[in-house]
């Protein structure tokens, strides 16, 4: 009977290990991107100059991707009914170390995006993948501070 | 009977480890920002007006000036005008009481008042209305403005300098 409780914990403590021991994480060399000071009808684009540099590990062995999205639209920080709407920001990949397949045309963020496939086995030491992104403010923006966070989600 | 647990185990552990292995996902976040700048400007069509040449005891032609206005500010705002000395001739002047405007809207959807003397303290002759408190496009303004000459006025070439002011609340 004391068997059955110790198959369990065996099994959970072989998960709990093989977990502990997996390496899958994302990680950027930036905390933010700032495009400065812009006018109404202003585009800007190539932000940031050297390029947001993500690192993806994964040694499971399975394709993976990264995708991005926007956590809400780029809000007024002091009125947040004034946003700059998703489709005029826009992201693209310029280079990668890994041999999957990297979206280099811009993309909205109107909806979750896929901006690299890795193939099966790729990522045990770390892919970089580094993107750019652009803006256009729009004629009727509000002046001041705007701000959203990009949620970069590896997946397998 | 341990055979079979064993194996009940080894596909628990195998099932549960695709189930992993397909919900395997990690998010980070980065901050965007950026400043959209202050657009607050007023511009005038023409910076010189001539009434030409008018009798003594007449009114002259009427002139007009186009404003036009810009802010992306979202504040109340308004414009005003004002002269900064009467219209004077060496010595003489004409009272700014004879300088005469009429204000009217071309594009906005504020309040104008409609008429009224030029004066040397500030006269608001618009009030943005909320529509104008981010200008997609330009809110656009027309003053047309006259002069009555006094009778018996000595004759010269009359100046004056006119202000007129886009000012946030």
């Amino acid at each position: 009977m004391r068997s059955k409780p110790l198959f369990f914990a065996a099994v959970f403590l072989f998960l709990a290990c093989q977990n502990a021991l997996a390496s899958f994480n994302i990680e950027t060399d930036l905390n933010s991107i700032d495009f400065g000071y812009m006018n109404p009808t202003a585009t800007k684009g190539d932000i940031p100059f050297q390029g947001l540099t993500v690192r993806c590990t994964s040694d499971q062995g399975n394709p993976w991707q990264l995708r991005l999205r926007l956590e809400t639209p780029l809000r007024h920080d002091n009125n947040p009914s004034q946003v700059i709407p998703n489709e005029n920001f826009w992201w693209y990949g310029i280079s990668t170390t890994g041999s999957g397949t990297l979206v280099i045309d811009e993309q909205d963020f109107l909806i979750e995006r896929v901006a690299y496939n890795a193939p099966a086995g790729e990522g045990a030491s770390g892919i970089d993948i580094r993107l750019q992104f652009k803006l256009t403010i729009p004629s009727s923006a509000q002046s001041g501070p705007y701000s959203t966070r990009i949620i970069l989600t590896l997946i397998e | 009977m341990v055979f079979l647990r064993v194996i009940a185990v080894v596909f628990f552990v195998f099932f549960l480890n695709i189930y992993t292995a397909y919900s395997t996902q990690e998010d980070t976040p980065l901050t965007a920002s950026v400043n959209v700048n202050s657009i607050f400007k007023i511009s005038i069509q023409d910076s010189f007006l001539d009434f030409g040449s008018v009798d003594p005891g007449e009114i002259s032609t009427k002139k007009d000036i186009n404003l036009s206005c810009v802010t992306n500010n979202n504040k109340d705002w308004s414009v005003s005008i004002y002269a900064q000395s009467p219209l004077a001739y060496e010595e003489y002047e004409i009272p700014l009481s004879n300088f005469k405007w009429e204000a009217s809207v071309l594009n906005g959807s504020g309040q104008v008042s409609t008429s009224g003397n030029i004066g040397l303290t500030p006269v608001n002759f618009y009030v943005a209305g909320i529509d104008d408190y981010i200008t997609e496009t330009p809110v656009e303004l027309a003053l047309s403005m006259h002069i009555d000459v006094p009778a018996g006025q000595v004759a010269g070439r009359y100046r004056t300098i006119l202000v007129v002011t886009m000012h946030e609340e």
